[in-house]
């Protein structure tokens, strides 16, 4: 049945495809009220996720996540530039998330728009400073830094981009060896050794999880893309290593009173328990 | 040195930097039988490609496919290239008394795509003159007299590339994909093949490695069924013969690629 | 502890809002936090591009101007962030097919930007006669690196803290938070401390905007009586 039906009872009988499309709040709403989602999830189950880590031979340091289905690569590439006149000493961290309509429809080409701006920016915000240390990115003081232009794409997007993308940095962060250089004070040029690798010993990680606000009622986990368009609030929780809180971030209005944030942050800890068993040695054989 | 381009809707970084200067030695020499990774020179590095939604099935990569929502997307791997392209249509069109539907390509490195220096977000002249290639090289084979009015948009990614020549014929194929799995109307699937010539020797599927110390380099765009050629490119100097030589060897490993496009495609029907 | 302008810490610094400044708006308000200076005009309900065109509510834009220089990636978080502040707190469906915009620019900055800027939305969204839900008001704490918490911090303060918290309530007594946006490193006791303040702190807050709106209320019922 691919059309409305009118069945004995005058009611109008719809095939499950074009019931989702017709009346989507009401399709979710069907399902939550009977404390399930539409995907076979539990509210407060997230979607299995895996990280591999130097997936991409050409950058520094990469890795590969998934959250169900969205899909999103993340690739490092170390360059030399001269500090900053202020910070003789610090490097720079430059973070930009890629939504193009390769990845959904929902993204037009060109420009990035505003998800992919505010992403960026927020991934900024978080790794500045706070997980890399700009010092360890110093090659001579005032003379040559590291500049590390991390670059997420999403391949496949299906909602939550801001978990991915942290995972996905952290991830490459992690993966990433910078050669070992040496400043020319003579020539002002930097020459680096390919084979002499050297990791960055990062102040700390990041485990993120987002829970969203659908129908100003039901808070679930880890929104896919049809349950996303839905959402009227989200709140982004991000833990460190040690259990400290690095970010709440709830946004549009609704009523996740405070015993629903700390209920969330709750959740968080249980998920950075499973995001570090993902994180840990999955790098890629090669 | 190049100067970054600052844009205000991205995290901007210092306004110039470069790559350091490499000090360690070139594996270029280390080729075995003439070739980098043991294949014999009219072979076609080994190729997995994924199409449509997401399934069970995982590249070795756990890189899926596929976007949400397009009419067809398809995931490529051809060694260590690795492209990603979604076909949106056919849509309404730009032109609205169009007879002729149109294809259009938008082709993008992703800035860690390349093993040299980091690619700028500002879309490069290289990236458009490819856009425009794939466009000619695919556009034969598209029914465009069935969509009037309309147009066919394909959005290509390349995530790893391994020798520019190469990966725009594995663009080609990822294309060809994309559009079979988006049920476009086609005469035939194109599938596409790069040689390079080292010496007097023409050497199939170049690495970037190996492509660096070639003198030459052949792109063709082949309909095996049809038994039509829709693109060549060629860089560098050869004879005629040379030319010749290599439209006769590109010509048969496009009908082999073509075979593992079209034996993935029926298999995904299952 | 003393503060460098002498402040209690749960002291905020002096609030002023002057509304309808501008002429060519349909509402309007600056809104100072001591030093912190922003102004906000809001056009609306108006013609919107058929592109943003919503069927069944009005379609909500915010445009950030920072004090110094271009608009950038920071500028737009902040204008998303306010955005989905009002986006559910506009009664947007009393005008479909139309266009509130709320411009915001900067005027002076030191510390507590986006706390001033939905400040300063609100103010000219009432200025403007737009329908609410409710009104709201923001206010910023900071946890120092001795791990005392400072509520208002100055831009001095703010590069010295170990977190920044910014909290928006509404002037109903839901209890939940509007937005939060809490950064850097903090536990929860540290956030629930922050929260309390901020809470407080905006209850100050409302009642200044009220009677701010008040006597601009009762200032033109004079006028249209004489």
């Amino acid at each position: 049945m691919s059309q409305g039906d009118v069945a004995n009872t005058g009611q109008v009988v719809f095939a499950i495809e074009a019931f989702k499309r017709i009346h989507p709040v009401e399709f979710q709403r069907r399902f939550l009220s009977q404390e399930t989602r539409h995907n076979g999830r539990g509210f407060s189950q997230f979607r299995a996720t895996h990280v591999t880590k130097g997936t991409i031979s050409t950058a520094q340091g990469s890795s590969t996540v998934r959250i169900g289905n969205t899909t999103v690569v993340c690739g490092i590439k170390a360059e030399v530039s001269e500090p900053d006149v202020k910070a003789p000493n610090e490097g720079y961290l430059v973070t930009n998330v890629d939504l193009s309509p390769m990845c959904s429809a929902h993204f037009r080409p060109g420009a990035p728009g505003e998800t992919a701006q505010v992403s960026s920016e927020h991934l900024h915000r978080l790794f500045k400073g706070n997980v890399v240390d700009p010092e360890s990115l110093c090659i001579e003081a005032g003379q040559a830094v590291w500049v590390l232009s991390a670059d997420i794409v999403f391949v496949k997007y299906d909602g939550n981009v801001l978990d991915a993308a942290v995972i996905a940095l952290t991830a490459a962060l992690e993966d990433l060896q910078l050669p070992k250089a040496v400043f020319d004070s003579e020539t002002g040029v930097v020459s680096a050794d390919r084979t002499m690798g050297q990791g960055l010993t990062l102040r700390k990680r990041l485990f993120p999880a987002t829970f969203s606000l659908i129908d100003g009622v039901y808070l679930v986990a880890d929104a896919d893309d049809a349950e996303e368009q839905l959402a009227t609030a989200t709140v982004l929780v991000v833990l460190d290593d040690n259990g400290h809180l690095v970010n709440i971030w709830k946004r549009g209005a609704g009523n996740i009173s405070r015993e629903t944030i700390s209920r969330c942050v709750d959740d968080a800890g249980v998920r950075k328990a499973t995001l570090t068993k993902e994180l840990q040695d999955n790098t890629q054989k090669s | 040195m190049s100067t970054n381009v600052v844009d205000r809707r991205r995290v901007n970084g210092p306004a110039r930097s470069v790559e350091p200067l490499y000090t360690s030695a070139d594996t270029a020499e280390s080729f075995v039988n003439g070739r980098e990774d043991k294949r014999t020179l009219d072979q076609v590095r080994p190729i997995f490609m994924k199409t449509g939604p997401l399934s069970a099935q995982e590249s070795e990569l756990s890189l899926s496919a596929t976007a949400s929502a397009a009419s067809g997307s398809a995931f490529y791997e051809q060694g260590k290239i690795r492209i990603s392209c979604a076909v949106y249509g056919p849509r309404q069109g730009r032109k609205s008394n169009a007879r002729m539907g149109s294809f259009d390509c938008d082709f993008r490195y992703a800035p860690f795509s390349c093993s040299w220096k980091r690619r700028s977000h500002i879309k490069a002249a290289d990236e458009k003159e490819i856009s425009l290639m794939l466009e000619h090289a695919i556009a034969p084979a598209i029914r465009v007299e069935a969509y009037p009015k309309a147009c066919i948009d394909a959005f290509v990614t390349v995530i790893e590339s391994d020798g520019r020549a190469a990966t725009i014929a594995a663009a080609i194929n990822c294309i060809s994909a994309a559009l079979a799995d988006a049920g476009i109307e086609m005469y035939d699937s194109v599938a596409a093949c790069s040689m390079g010539l080292r010496g007097s020797q023409w050497v199939a599927d170049c690495t970037q490695s190996e492509e660096d110390v070639s003198s030459c380099s052949v792109l063709i765009a082949f309909m095996p069924s049809a038994d039509e050629i829709t693109y060549i490119l060629q860089h560098g100097k050869s004879t005629p013969e040379q030319t010749d030589q290599a439209v006769q060897t590109c010509t048969n490993l496009c009908t082999r690629v073509y075979a593992v496009i079209c034996r993935y495609l029926q298999s995904s029907l299952v | 502890m003393t503060r460098p302008d002498r402040r209690e810490a749960t002291q905020i610094r002096a609030l002023h809002c002057a509304l309808g400044q501008l002429s060519r708006v349909d509402g309007s308000a600056q809104f100072s936090l001591g030093d912190t200076s922003v102004l906000c005009g809001v056009y609306g309900p108006v013609d919107v591009k058929i592109y943003d065109e919503k069927l069944d509510r009005a379609h909500i834009e915010v445009k950030f101007r920072p004090d110094i220089g271009v608009p950038t990636t920071k500028d737009k978080w902040t204008e998303s962030a306010v955005r989905q502040t009002f986006e559910q707190l506009i009664l947007g469906q009393l005008h479909p097919r139309t266009l509130v915009q709320i411009n915001i620019q900067v005027r002076q900055a030191d510390g507590a930007v986006d706390a001033a800027a939905i400040n300063a939305a609100t103010m000219a969204l009432v200025d403007a006669a737009i329908p609410l839900h409710s009104i709201v008001g923001a206010a910023t704490c900071a946890v120092l690196e001795s791990g005392a918490v400072v509520v208002d911090p100055t831009q001095e303060e703010v590069e010295q803290a170990r977190s920044i918290h910014t909290l928006a309530f509404e002037n109903k007594t839901t209890g939940s938070p509007a937005y939060v946006d809490s950064r850097g490193d903090f536990t929860m006791d540290e956030y629930n401390r922050c929260y309390d303040l901020c809470a407080t702190s905006v209850e100050r807050v409302l009642a200044f905007m009220r009677s701010a709106i008040e006597s601009k209320v009762s200032k033109e019922s004079k006028l249209s009586t004489t």
